[in-house]
């Protein structure tokens, strides 16, 4: 061995890694779609709800800001046949996307509830009260005011959850998920474990590269947002 | 019971190593942030860039794959060297943890710069004049008065990034280092019984994560007492 990194195995690893780039994206769609479900109805709770479920809504958000994303990933791939036979349910068959992405999906909703909630609160009350005087339901004052407003300050920290969600799903390889790192050590394995470096590097790149691409996104979204608003011209 | 208290006395046993990892990280990662904070406030030529560089790769990249390419990657760079320059250098005798800790300071050092950065920021820049008034240094006026300050605002992006250092420890569990995650593993594996075992240890971070949280808190609130109001 005479260079350090390998890059000719580099260059024909690299396509069979991003072949797992779909399975890593659709994980990373579906936690973010139960996380932001889950996260709004705890975020409800919080501001509308009785005091029952203000704390039951704090609880819940507290234990999963309190563990790591790999002990619940662990809790809902080994917890949850077991609870679920219990009504007679038989899980045994189901996808392990299925697990990754629901435990990813409630510990994802705590820290999407609390951004949803900081950016709610930060839209003052006197607007709501407005949008009354003249008028409208507080459905319609919600989607016509309410809105617009909270998802202009809240797409930063919807950003910021989407890329940690992004590299949480890394560790969805531990319940056998081939995903980009589940892939990356198939790639390793069949060279023989002695290429270990150069298939993490990819993967790091390739993660990188994802996390980019999310931040784009959502500083058009929030430039779009902005110049809707009129704030932005 | 029995096995209830069992397990819980068994992964509490490696508590300390989680904690380990986590305080190591910080300190570590708070070294490495506050030589990136100082260079990106001074916004130095040339080594400027390449600190928001650093920063941007780390950040975008997951810790399990920091821990990974430590684990992996160091001893198969330095085999290569000791083969290239037939020095004897071996990495086997070298615990994993020290991996593991690598990894996570990496990781804790980007969230560590922007707190630290923004802490230091926050303080009027007529402190530092004022100090240039009376004579001091850059140096002094950083360490006697810019520096005390700024700890007492970072204090609480610095409790959940050090919260955030003892869910991420949990990761050292798959470069296999014994700590809570890992043990559980084995006592799982041990009894079969894994729902329970995983709920012990969840509860486990669960309750660690609100002390810390709670003795961080108090902290802030003793420093803030005497922190004048205008």
């Amino acid at each position: 061995m005479d260079q350090i990194i390998d890059l000719t195995f580099m260059g024909s690893a690299f396509p069979r890694i991003i072949e797992a780039i779909p399975t890593t994206l659709v994980l990373l769609c579906l936690s973010m779609l139960l996380g932001l479900v889950l996260g709004f109805i705890l975020t409800v709770m919080k501001v509308k709800g009785n005091k029952a479920m203000v704390l039951l809504a704090s609880t819940y958000i507290s234990f999963m800001r309190g563990t790591p994303p790999i002990v619940q990933l662990f809790l809902i791939y080994y917890g949850s046949p077991n609870l679920l036979s219990y009504f007679g349910m038989n899980v045994d068959r189901w996808d392990k996307m299925i697990f990754a992405f629901i435990a990813f999906g409630l510990g994802n909703a705590a820290y999407l509830s609390e951004a949803m909630r900081s950016a709610y609160l930060s839209v003052p009350s006197l607007q709501l009260e407005a949008a009354q005087s003249v008028g409208m339901t507080d459905i319609q004052a919600f989607r016509r005011i309410i809105l617009p407003q909270t998802l202009v300050v809240a797409v930063p920290n919807l950003t910021n959850s989407t890329v940690i969600v992004l590299k949480n799903t890394s560790l969805a390889f531990t319940i056998g998920m081939v995903d980009l790192v589940g892939q990356a050590r198939m790639v390793s394995s069949a060279a023989f474990g002695a290429k270990n470096l150069e298939v993490y590097l990819i993967a790091a790149l390739v993660y990188f590269v994802l996390c980019i691409f999310i931040e784009q996104f959502s500083q058009f979204l929030e430039n779009y947002f902005k110049r809707k608003m009129g704030q932005l011209r | 019971m029995q096995f209830f208290v069992d397990n819980l006395l068994a992964i509490i046993s490696v508590a300390p190593v989680t904690i380990l990892l986590a305080v190591t990280a910080m300190v570590i990662g708070a070294t490495i942030g506050l030589g990136c904070a100082i260079i990106q406030i001074y916004k130095l030529p040339f080594i400027n860039r390449l600190v928001s560089l650093y920063l941007a790769v780390i950040r975008g990249t997951p810790v399990l794959i920091l821990m990974f390419l430590a684990y992996y990657g160091i001893p198969q760079i330095l085999f290569s060297l000791a083969q290239s320059t037939s020095l004897n250098i071996s990495v086997n005798a070298v615990p994993p943890i020290f991996f593991a800790i690598i990894a996570l300071s990496l990781d804790r050092s980007v969230y560590l710069t922007q707190a630290i950065r923004s802490a230091i920021q926050s303080i009027p820049n007529g402190q530092l004049e004022a100090c240039y008034s009376v004579g001091m240094t850059t140096f002094q006026a950083y360490k006697r008065v810019i520096i005390p300050q700024a700890l007492v605002i970072a204090i609480p992006n610095v409790s959940n990034l050090f919260l955030g250092a003892v869910k991420e420890s949990s990761l050292a569990s798959i470069v296999s280092v014994v700590e809570m995650m890992n043990m559980s593993n084995i006592q799982a594996v041990n009894s079969y019984r894994y729902t329970e075992i995983f709920i012990i240890v969840s509860l486990l971070y669960w309750g660690i994560c609100l002390g810390f949280e709670f003795i961080f808190s108090a902290i802030e609130r003793r420093l803030m007492k005497g922190k004048m109001t205008v």
